[in-house]
């Protein structure tokens, strides 16, 4: 899919990334995170709950989507669920701190692709953006 | 009194009576009988009105069974002797003597046939009387009723359910006291019942004389041969009233259990929220720290919240083992594999106290949850690490024993007292809680281990010497029953 974008002086376009966080010490701590190799990602657009990035994302169309579990109006699950409504292939990074196998199963269910627990240090986010990144570019190919 | 104390003083005085009635009665004719035989022995000087005496015999062995033998001995005896006085030929006496035989086995065989009938209707009587006294003794409220469902006879337990006394019971429906609202059902199974249908107790509310609301499991038994029968009700009032009390207990630990659950995930997620921005920013510290004393520093708060990060996680983990919320993932798992990969995650922690770790551990293979077998690895010989002092010695000791693998991790570190052993591996247990202690734990690791070994089947254990060192030991079997069971079904 990233292959064949337009690209900036023959380099791979950015990862474009869609924070989903409802506290904004997250959101900020994950900005500065993702900032530290912003040739590789760029932050499209904030959501503070799961009604928000359902709209967001139908207005940014980004390549990742990172969701929080627990916001109001509407939860993580419920918004990864009706983003997979219109988007099957776009990926979902569930970082919540609700580090448990029945919610890990439960993100899974609902569609998302990984989950990355908090805590959680900056090479561990960049680890497995990576390996979501590495899994379309695998998967994929040429459209 | 009771209607049975009132029946049994009006059959005494009956008794009396009758005694009375028969003696005089018997007297008399004996009496009159020897008058008529001497009368007419006297004018015919024959002995022919001798039958007269069958008469009193008769009715002297029927009355006195067999002490009527003696009565007939007399009116024999007296018989011979009439005759002799009549007419002394031996001819006579001889047919005396016949007759007077004949009057001992009449009298003889009427007693004994009257004495069996009276021992029949002893026997009669005393059983009456056991069924009567088991009737109205019995702790369920009995009563009899007849084909149209009247009560003819109740107990006094029945009188206590009711709160009326029999006389005033007797001829009353026993379908009166049922609540309006199980009536109609009352009278279908009594219908039921008397046309045959299966034995069964029915619950009904019973409403006594006093307006008292009670639940009551009945149970009606036709008698054989006869139109009537035996009702009996148990008051199970008050077991009702303890079943909605416990049924209510048990509601509320059902929303006390949800309201921990819930506790628990929220108490989760809320505690570790705040260390997310901690250990976020610490690594990011670390990879634009200039100095290496930044580096130091920033190491140690990731390392602290680690820490906590670590304690929480326990806390939650056991909270769910109690709520048998986790489960196992069983697979296939090299031994070897998992020891060697909690010493790796370990290394630094052991250098640093200068500790050599030895592992002796075969090439076995078996079906556990790896990442709890891991963890409980990793917590015994962390533990080790952590309570040896600097330049101690680590073995990891595996023995295969066939069916179940024995693990032991072992220490020359500070003991524990012989006093704390069969406590070390309780929740929250501390073994020195003084204000010298070595802080740092929580007392939940050997807890963990506990729980993640019993989840397997196994068993776990310590010995210790104070200043020599401790011995952790635990069994894991090799197959899991639930895989086992699943074998043997073929599935």
């Amino acid at each position: 899919m990233w292959k064949n974008e337009r690209k900036d002086g023959g380099e791979r376009r950015k990862i474009r990334i869609l924070i989903v966080e409802d506290a904004a010490y997250m959101r900020e701590m994950l900005e500065e995170m993702l900032n530290q190799q912003r040739d590789r990602y760029e932050i499209v657009g904030f959501a503070v709950n799961g009604r928000e990035a359902v709209e967001k994302y139908k207005e940014l169309k980004p390549d990742i989507v990172t969701m929080d579990l627990v916001m109001e109006v509407m939860d993580g699950i419920q918004a990864i669920k009706e983003i997979r409504k219109y988007d099957k292939r776009v990926k979902i990074l569930v970082i919540t701190a609700l580090g448990t196998p029945e919610y890990e199963k439960a993100s899974l269910e609902a569609g998302a692709d990984a989950c990355l627990w908090k805590p959680f240090t900056v090479k561990n986010l960049f680890e497995v953006l990576e390996r979501l990144v590495s899994q379309d570019e695998c998967g994929n190919g040429e459209e | 009194m009771t209607v049975w104390e009132e029946h049994n003083q009006k059959g005494a005085k009956e008794t009396a009576r009758r005694r009375s009635f028969k003696f005089f009665t018997l007297l008399s004719l004996i009496l009159l009988c020897i008058s008529i035989s001497i009368f007419f022995a006297s004018i015919h000087k024959t002995i022919v009105y001798a039958h007269f005496f069958y008469i009193p015999i008769i009715l002297a062995a029927i009355w006195y069974k067999k002490r009527a033998i003696y009565i007939a001995i007399l009116l024999g005896v007296m018989h011979i002797f009439s005759s002799i006085f009549t007419s002394p030929a031996l001819g006579i006496f001889m047919e005396s003597l016949g007759r007077a035989s004949m009057l001992f086995i009449v009298a003889y065989t009427i007693g004994l046939i009257s004495q069996r009938c009276e021992d029949a209707r002893e026997e009669l009587k005393s059983a009456e009387e056991r069924y009567r006294t088991i009737f109205e003794h019995a702790l369920t409220a009995l009563c009899v009723v007849d084909a149209e469902g009247r009560i003819l006879l109740a107990n006094r337990q029945f009188e206590e359910l009711v709160g009326l006394q029999a006389e005033n019971l007797r001829g009353r429906h026993w379908t009166d006291f049922v609540a309006e609202e199980d009536a109609e059902r009352a009278r279908n199974y009594c219908e039921s019942r008397r046309k045959g249908g299966a034995p069964a107790c029915y619950l009904f509310k019973f409403i006594n004389s006093k307006g008292e609301r009670k639940y009551v499991n009945a149970c009606m038994e036709p008698i054989p041969n006869s139109k009537e029968c035996i009702l009996s009700l148990l008051d199970i009032t008050e077991l009702k009233k303890k079943e909605e009390e416990l049924r209510e207990t048990c509601k509320k630990l059902e929303e006390l259990d949800k309201m921990k659950r819930d506790f628990l995930n929220v108490a989760y997620h809320e505690m570790r929220s705040p260390l997310a921005p901690i250990v976020g920013y610490a690594s990011m510290l670390e990879m634009c720290a200039h100095t290496e004393k930044e580096r130091k520093y920033v190491r140690s708060i990731e390392r602290c919240a680690r820490q906590l990060e670590k304690m929480i996680n326990r806390m939650l983990e056991l909270a769910r083992i109690d709520g048998e919320a986790v489960k196992l993932s069983i697979e296939k798992a090299s031994v070897r594999k998992i020891v060697e990969q909690a010493v790796a995650t370990l290394l630094t922690e052991a250098r640093e106290k200068r500790h050599k770790i030895s592992l002796s551990v075969p090439d076995v293979e078996i079906e556990c949850d790896k990442q709890k077998i891991l963890e409980v690895f990793t917590n015994l010989i962390s533990n080790a690490i952590k309570y040896t002092e600097e330049g101690g010695r680590i073995e990891v000791i595996v023995e295969d024993r066939g069916e179940d693998i024995k693990c032991c991790v072992a220490d020359t570190g500070i003991g524990i007292p012989k006093e704390h052993l069969p406590k070390i591996f309780e929740r929250f247990y501390v073994v020195d809680t003084s204000l010298t202690r070595k802080s740092g734990s929580l007392g939940l690791g050997l807890s963990i281990v506990k729980e993640y070994v019993r989840m397997h089947g196994g068993k776990v254990w310590a010995t210790s010497e104070v200043g020599k060192g401790s011995k952790f030991f635990f069994t894991l079997p090799k197959k899991q029953k639930e895989k086992r069971e699943k074998e043997e079904r073929g599935e």
